[in-house]
């Protein structure tokens, strides 16, 4: 009711006196002197102000009123108290903060859907590859189209590819940046339209229209987002294009750099899509949307039928058995998920210890103020009512927590953005938004709840016993709290524990080579050479970079720390097996810079060139696995398949290396002479004699003065390049690291919170216990061994908590078992050693205490 | 809260019945709360004594379902007073409650005496 208009109160006394007026008057009328009449009508009428009261009460919303008083008083507590509330804001706020933090992180990562209309029906389209071991495969055109005309349960299928280019324009040095080539169909698939202009029709697909799309970034960052740019034409790898239209800066697809689209006709695999072996060139990537109201299970069940049927039909296919259909969300974010849900579950834990230290001041704080309680009760306050007011109190202290934990968390959010690795998808666009706003508010409900409920509850029951039996009352739920906040600070120190040494674990793996003192830069011929030119051109470029002062060798290799198998390899007198290994083309001093040693037999000389028999070096185990218990040098193998290559003899074998990523087995290698087989790519190395980075510039300006033509590439330390391979393990090792020593600083502060209130509870005791002879250690000893019993009790319920939780860590871990028993012996002694610390203060203040003060208080 | 109670010797409205004899006394025509006590108190020959409390409740909460209206006007002796009035929806719940009163008192009549209750 509480929408109708309130009655004020002085319109109803006003009706009151006018009552008793009246009644006063029909008194007098039967005869009553007026001084007699007035009172005889106040008799009549009974208790004026009782009634007003009531009549007051039924009118408003009574709830609100109530809570409305609660507030009030809670809030001239909170600001009487300046250091308590202090102390229970922050440590809230800590633990909300880093919650709504996360949240937002998540919230942005893997709950804001993708801009694209209805993106929950858009999925990939997989071809799994069994010769690379890949689930999630690139998928041959001819299969695509076949997917396409076959399937029924979806409503558009498209198809894309991405490259590299060399934008040329004049305004501005040239800059190697990603672009896609996609059809027509591709725009209204996803359900996206350019900011300015527009996307390009199947008429320009079909007539490879030299048309391009700008990322919405480009746009800005090269043409200053000017409406002009339309119709003006782009230079890439000096082709020119018209662009027509530029996306939205929401448009981030297919990949997180896509700066031009383009139509996929112009791709040169396009044109070669009919040549030979087709459905084995798997390059592309195919992008659907599901028909509404057709479930994700027939969806994969009807394309397990396509890929049997296309298997059965085309021999190529045997090795693509499958084809997997992914959400393209879970495509998105499906790596990050796990990660994030760990982070998440990890705060969370933060802020139920935060919630129990908070429970705890509480309670200390109820006992602090029984009297009041007491007298409450006795003038009638029921038990509900304290209870309320308990909750509406803590209710306060966590809305003010919240308030400054979303502070705290927009903070912790630009920190985040910004120490993140690069890999996390739409991290950027993390920030606080109405849904972190209201997920704080529902996280400070729920802290109010948590934090205050157990000291409400005890309010009213203990108040009405015997002051000592509050105390020992009291004091039974803390402990119980404090061994809770031990156990989950167990359960983070333990998860923390294991990433932590399975991020030691990979430091200490050896690569291979020597990381340290080593530059690498990609440098990319791209078009116009031939074959001859681009041999002399790395070997001019070695050359040159070799004279270079502070230079110590320099070699080149088709790919440093990325490679990909070859689909199948002969070697002589057996059959093809697949997968075959990996394949890099090198040139100059390549192993000798890379600091991998020659095990066996030669390096390459320049007696290797084109023309002479063709040779290879392995690495250790490629020998191993081929050529078990023989001799691996003199063997001869080739890569089969459309252009098969020469017979080639291995000439060397030298030690693995870790090229994948240390996380990663080492797979068979093959390296040869990049003067028998020219690429137009390579990566350049360089061993330095000092800090690489300090001639990093000189061998870039080196690079560009043999040629202008070639793009410009960042030159980067291969020792940046690894880290960047283990950043998003340690970025997600550190915050774990951080919340459980937040944790653990929470725990130590409960526990050193609860001795010391059982050492103020118990000086009469210890008074006596001194007075009769006690020693110094003896109370010490008391002290701390309650402390540490209860410590103890809460590292057992952690211990066995932690074991069943992190196996859900075991993806993450690297050398480590989820119960790893190191892990599991450190976290409870490092956890048992900050409560002895935390409680030898209170402990030692308990022990000097002066027996006859103590008795005195008495 | 402690509240009044009615003196013994008379009798306490039953419950529910309040509304009733309001809603039937202001059939007759606007009343003020005082001129109601008392003309439920004549025409029951003071055999029911009005708490006022309750009355002034029962009043706010007949206000409230909209089945009176109440106005500030001047009454017969010249004061001001809040005179309460039937509207539409009252007199309806008026007939119907009175209906509804006699079944039940009938019903119980039958019960207490058998013999005498005939209509």
């Amino acid at each position: 009711m509480f929408w109708r208009k309130k009655r004020p109160w002085g319109d109803f006394a006003e009706e009151v006196e006018s009552h008793l007026a009246h009644e006063a008057d029909q008194l007098q009328d039967t005869g009553a002197a007026p001084t007699n009449a007035s009172a005889g009508a106040r008799r009549t009428f009974g208790n004026a102000t009782s009634i007003q009261e009531e009549v007051y009460r039924r009118s408003r919303v009574w709830l609100w009123d109530q809570f409305s008083r609660d507030l009030r008083h809670a809030l001239r507590l909170f600001w009487k108290r300046p250091g308590f509330s202090a102390v229970v804001v922050l440590t809230l706020a800590l633990g909300i903060g880093a919650n709504s933090a996360i949240f937002s992180v998540i919230n942005a990562v893997l709950l804001r859907p993708l801009p694209y209309r209805a993106p929950d029906r858009l999925a990939m389209l997989w071809s799994e590859d069994s010769a690379h071991g890949l689930k999630e495969g690139h998928v041959s055109l001819l299969n695509f189209a076949d997917w396409k005309s076959r399937s029924r349960t979806f409503e558009d299928m498209t198809v894309f590819i991405g490259q590299t280019f060399l934008l040329g324009n004049a305004e501005g040095p040239p800059e190697r940046m990603r672009e896609a080539r996609v059809p027509a169909n591709f725009f209204p698939l996803l359900g996206v339209e350019p900011v300015i202009g527009r996307v390009f029709s199947v008429d320009e697909e079909r007539q490879r229209a030299s048309v391009a799309i700008l990322s919405y970034g480009l746009w800005q960052r090269r043409f200053g987002g000017s409406p002009n740019v339309l119709g003006l034409d782009i230079v890439k790898d000096g082709r020119k294009s018209r662009i027509i239209g530029v996306m939205p800066a929401s448009f981030q697809f297919p990949f997180p750099d896509t700066q031009v689209l383009e139509p996929i006709t112009t791709h040169p695999y396009w044109a070669a899509r009919d040549r030979n072996n087709p459905r084995s060139a798997s390059d592309w990537y195919v992008l659907g949307r599901i028909r509404v109201g057709v479930p994700w299970k027939s969806v994969q069940s009807e394309m397990n039928g396509i890929a049997r049927q296309l298997q059965a039909e085309y021999a190529e296919n045997r090795n693509r058995p499958e084809i997997h259909v992914v959400p393209l969300s879970t495509q998105t974010t499906g790596r990050v998920q796990l990660s994030l849900a760990v982070l998440f579950g990890a705060v969370f834990l933060m802020l139920l210890i935060a919630c129990i230290n908070v429970a705890n001041l509480l309670l200390a704080r109820g006992s602090a103020r029984e009297r009041e309680f007491s007298v409450r009760r006795a003038l009638g306050a029921g038990r509900g009512r304290l209870a309320a007011q308990l909750l509406t109190e803590s209710l306060v202290l966590s809305v003010a927590g919240g308030l400054l934990g979303l502070v705290l968390a927009a903070a912790a959010l630009r920190a985040l953005i910004v120490f993140a690795p690069a890999g996390i998808p739409r991290l950027a666009e993390a920030w606080i938004d109405p849904a972190v706003v209201l997920f704080t508010l529902l996280v400070s409900l729920f802290t109010a709840i948590v934090s205050g409920l157990w000291p409400a509850l005890r309010t009213g029951t203990a108040v009405s016993r015997s002051r000592q039996w509050t105390t020992m009352a009291n004091r039974g739920v803390r402990n119980v709290l404090v061994v809770g906040e031990f156990s989950m600070a167990l359960i983070l120190l333990a998860s923390a524990g294991l990433l932590v040494r399975s991020f030691l674990l990979l430091q200490n793996v050896d690569p291979g080579f020597r990381p340290d003192k080593l530059l690498v830069m990609r440098i990319d011929l791209h078009v116009g050479r031939t074959a001859a030119q681009q041999v002399q051109y790395f070997r001019d470029a070695i050359e040159h970079i070799q004279t270079l002062p502070g230079v110590v060798s320099v070699g080149a290799i088709s790919g440093f720390l990325r490679s990909d198998p070859e689909d199948a390899v002969q070697v002589e007198g057996r059959a093809p097996q697949q997968p075959g290994p990996s394949d890099d083309l090198i040139a100059g001093a390549y192993f000798e810079t890379a600091g991998i040693p020659l095990l066996k037999g030669r390096f390459f000389t320049d007696q290797d060139r084109e023309g002479s028999p063709a040779v290879a070096i392995i690495n250790e185990t490629m020998a191993r696995r081929y050529w078990p218990g023989e001799d691996a040098i003199g063997q001869r193998f080739r890569f089969p398949g459309g252009q098969s290559s020469p017979w080639t003899t291995v000439v060397g074998i030298t030690g693995d290396m870790h090229r994948q990523g240390l996380e990663i087995q080492v797979v068979p290698q093959v390296f040869r002479p990049d003067a028998q087989q020219p690429e137009d790519m390579l990566e350049v190395i360089v061993r330095t004699a000092g800090d690489p980075r300090a001639i990093a510039a000189s061998v870039q300006s080196e690079i560009q003065s043999l040629d202008k033509s070639v793009a410009k590439f960042q030159v980067t330390t291969v020792e940046q390049q690894l880290g960047q391979e283990t950043a998003e393990r340690r970025f997600q090792t550190s915050l774990i690291g951080l919340f459980s020593l937040a944790a653990l600083v929470l725990s130590a502060i409960g526990i050193y919170g609860l001795m010391h209130y059982f050492v103020a509870q118990r000086s009469n005791e210890i008074g006596v216990r001194m007075a009769l002879g006690a020693r110094y250690g003896n109370v010490l000893g008391l002290v701390l061994r309650q402390g540490l019993l209860l410590a103890g009790a809460g590292v057992v319920v952690g211990i066995f908590g932690a074991l069943a939780l992190t196996r859900l860590l075991s993806t993450l871990l690297f050398q480590v078992t989820p119960t790893d028993p190191v892990t599991f012996a450190a976290a409870p002694a490092i956890l048992l050693g900050v409560a002895a610390l935390a409680c030898w203060i209170p402990a030692r203040r308990a022990a000097s205490l002066d027996p006859v003060r103590a008795l005195r208080q008495e | 809260m402690p509240s009044r109670r009615p003196d013994r010797d008379k009798e306490a409205l039953l419950q529910g019945t309040l509304d009733l004899l309001i809603l039937q006394t202001l059939g007759l025509g606007p009343r003020h709360g005082q001129g109601i006590a008392r003309s439920i108190q004549q025409q029951s020959e003071d055999v029911f004594l009005v708490d006022h409390g309750s009355l002034y409740l029962a009043l706010q909460r007949l206000e409230a379902k909209s089945w009176v209206k109440a106005d500030w006007g001047i009454s017969e002796n010249n004061r001001r007073a809040r005179f309460y009035t039937l509207t539409a929806k009252g007199r309806s719940q008026l007939v119907h409650k009175t209906g509804q009163w006699r079944r039940v008192s009938n019903a119980i009549a039958r019960i207490l005496a058998p013999g005498e209750a005939q209509g």
